[in-house]
């Protein structure tokens, strides 16, 4: 009855937002690309071959070619393997510190809640990119280094949500009920508050998925992200920099592919919060 | 509050591999060891981290952020230098922001659900997921080269010398508006999204009924009554942005070429100058705490509701 209920509400939620679909489907499509790339791709991303350089779109080359004659198509679905995933993992590292550092603080309170929140206060204060940028600009750019330097100056967000949520539960008759029969704090955190705290870190993450994709980028066109040959949406940006003004295509593409990814995200992330938010659930 | 600032800056520097020795060495071969082990000393690089933080810390006090490791200037002069164009166009990029997002929050709460809002949801959703860089370079592509309308590089043109004062401000004018445009597009489109929903929260609360009942004109009910309620978090949020400017002053200013504090400090990152990243950041932060301080301020005294207990 309650899946039903569910499934209703989501159906009712879905047809009212058509932008959200719309989200999904263009995050989707994206994905679907990125994970049959290989299959997908018309030719190596890889495949350097100076006859073809600087192409302007064809039926053979959909998109055009690049400088070193390879072929724009193929390099965006390539790249939206690493710029995705680069997106996802950053999410997971800043998701996870960010659950530790708020349940941490909300659950305990007092002291502990001071220092961390202290912490987060902080961090807010550096504008993230001229963190970022000088975190990565120091340790070697690999994809690694990149994924976890965008998580963990990112967990600000998570940790306040989750803190709070735990603040207005905790107090609540059924973790009274679990700590008189003996759970530990760790149970009542992972097993208790945190399934309760999970929508709006859920919104959160989808949103930053679309930060994480547009700083990688970012980074990857200041040449600080990820490195050629390897392609990302960034560092095609930056190699197509050099033609600006003569292959249109070059700039365009990679750019709509940026647009789109983020777009999708956002629009997805704004229809989770519609559809969590208790007050239009009636 | 400052203190960790400086503390997580100056981590983060310091503990990273690579030293800015390398950068000197490396590119000059010919230097032996024993002017490397100098040049450490010299740097204080070989004494343990705590004593490089006080020490650091010391002539921060004075705002002495020492001297940069790549060309032997002071840093605080480089900086100094540096901040009135990015001050500049940070300045003109929140009023424009404000001039713009505000009229369209407002014109499309009032007319909520029409085909007006339903195209300006689309935009700002768009605007907000809009890269910036490239946003940059469409337009330099576009409105720089293609049309040849606007100058792409650079603040101002070459024989500025030349130019009569009104010549001069015109130009950099025109130098700016890209740049303007592309900072504070993102901001753009989240402040008008904002606007639109504070605008239509205030539209549905009884005062505003109450304000229809007493038989006021629409215009003085949206005007007068809905807009000085709305606008109030617009302050809090204004406070908000400027991390997110400053940063975005990175990206904008290296496409744009322009030599203002983002570039300085892409510049001082590519070649591990310690001295001036530290010296960024730290103003960064600290202007940071100062548009948040302003932000509460000014919604104090904006906001008779609100005082701070003395």
């Amino acid at each position: 009855m309650r899946d039903r209920y569910k499934l209703y509400l989501l159906y009712s939620v879905l047809s009212k937002n058509r932008i959200v679909v719309f989200g999904g489907v263009l995050i989707g499509v994206l994905t679907l690309l990125a994970l049959f790339a290989p299959l997908v791709a018309p030719f190596d991303p890889l495949d350097i071959s100076i006859k073809d350089a600087l192409l302007a779109p064809s039926r053979t080359h959909i998109f055009g070619t690049d400088h070193l004659g390879r072929d724009l198509f193929s390099r965006i679905i390539f790249g939206a393997r690493i710029s995705l995933s680069i997106g996802f993992v950053a999410v997971g590292v800043s998701v996870l510190i960010g659950l530790v550092v708020g349940s941490v603080a909300g659950y305990y309170g007092r002291r502990v809640d001071t220092v961390l929140m202290r912490l987060v206060d902080i961090m807010l204060c550096f504008p993230s990119f001229f963190l970022i940028l000088a975190v990565v600009a120091m340790l070697e750019s690999s994809i690694i280094n990149i994924m976890v330097v965008i998580g963990i100056t990112s967990w600000m967000g998570v940790a306040r949500l989750i803190r709070a949520e735990i603040l207005s539960l905790k107090e609540r008759e059924f973790i009274l009920a679990s700590r008189a029969v003996g759970a530990s704090d760790f149970r009542i955190i992972v097993r208790h508050l945190m399934p309760n705290a999970i929508a709006p870190v859920l919104v959160s993450a989808v949103l930053g998925v679309a930060a994480a994709v547009l700083l990688e980028s970012s980074l990857s066109f200041l040449g600080l992200g990820v490195q050629p040959p390897t392609p990302s949406w960034g560092n095609i940006l930056m190699e197509g920099k050099a033609s600006l003004g003569v292959c249109w295509w070059l700039m365009f593409f990679p750019g709509v592919f940026i647009l789109m990814t983020v777009l999708g995200y956002n629009l997805l992330g704004e229809g989770l919060r519609e559809y969590f938010n208790p007050r239009k659930r009636i | 509050m400052l203190l960790g600032i400086s503390i997580i800056s100056f981590c983060v520097i310091h503990l990273a591999p690579g030293s800015p020795v390398d950068s000197v060495t490396t590119l000059n071969p010919k230097v032996s060891f024993e002017a490397r082990e100098k040049l450490i000393a010299q740097y204080g690089l070989d004494k343990p981290l705590a004593i490089q933080y006080l020490s650091w810390l010391r002539r921060l006090a004075t705002f002495d952020f020492g001297v940069s490791y790549s060309d032997g200037q002071r840093v605080i002069n480089k900086i100094v230098a540096r901040v009135p164009i990015t001050f500049l166009i940070n300045i003109l990029s929140l009023f424009f922001i404000l001039l713009i997002a505000i009229p369209i929050g407002i014109t499309s709460a009032v007319r909520e659900g029409s085909f007006y809002d339903r195209s300006m949801t689309i935009f700002v959703f768009i605007g907000f997921a809009m890269p910036g860089f490239w946003l940059a370079l469409m337009f330099m592509s576009f409105f720089g080269i293609t049309l040849g309308w606007l100058p792409v590089q650079g603040i101002i043109s070459l024989g500025f010398d030349r130019l009569s004062l009104l010549g001069k401000i015109l130009d950099i004018g025109k130098h700016l508006i890209l740049p303007v445009i592309v900072s504070s597009f993102g901001s753009l489109a989240a402040m008008s999204r904002y606007m639109r929903n504070n605008m239509l929260e205030v539209l549905h609360k009884d005062y505003i009924q109450t304000a229809r009942a007493k038989g006021l004109s629409e215009n003085s009910v949206i005007y007068k009554h809905a807009l000085k309620n709305a606008i109030l978090p617009i302050i809090t949020i204004l406070g908000l942005s400027v991390p997110g400017l400053i940063g975005g002053s990175v990206i904008v200013e290296s496409i744009f070429g322009i030599p203002g504090m983002g570039r300085l400090f892409y510049e001082s990152v590519m070649g591990r100058d310690y001295p001036v990243i530290m010296a960024v950041l730290v103003i960064g932060a600290l202007l940071t705490l100062l548009g948040n301080l302003l932000a509460d301020i000014s919604y104090s005294l904006a906001d008779p509701r609100i005082r701070y207990e003395r």
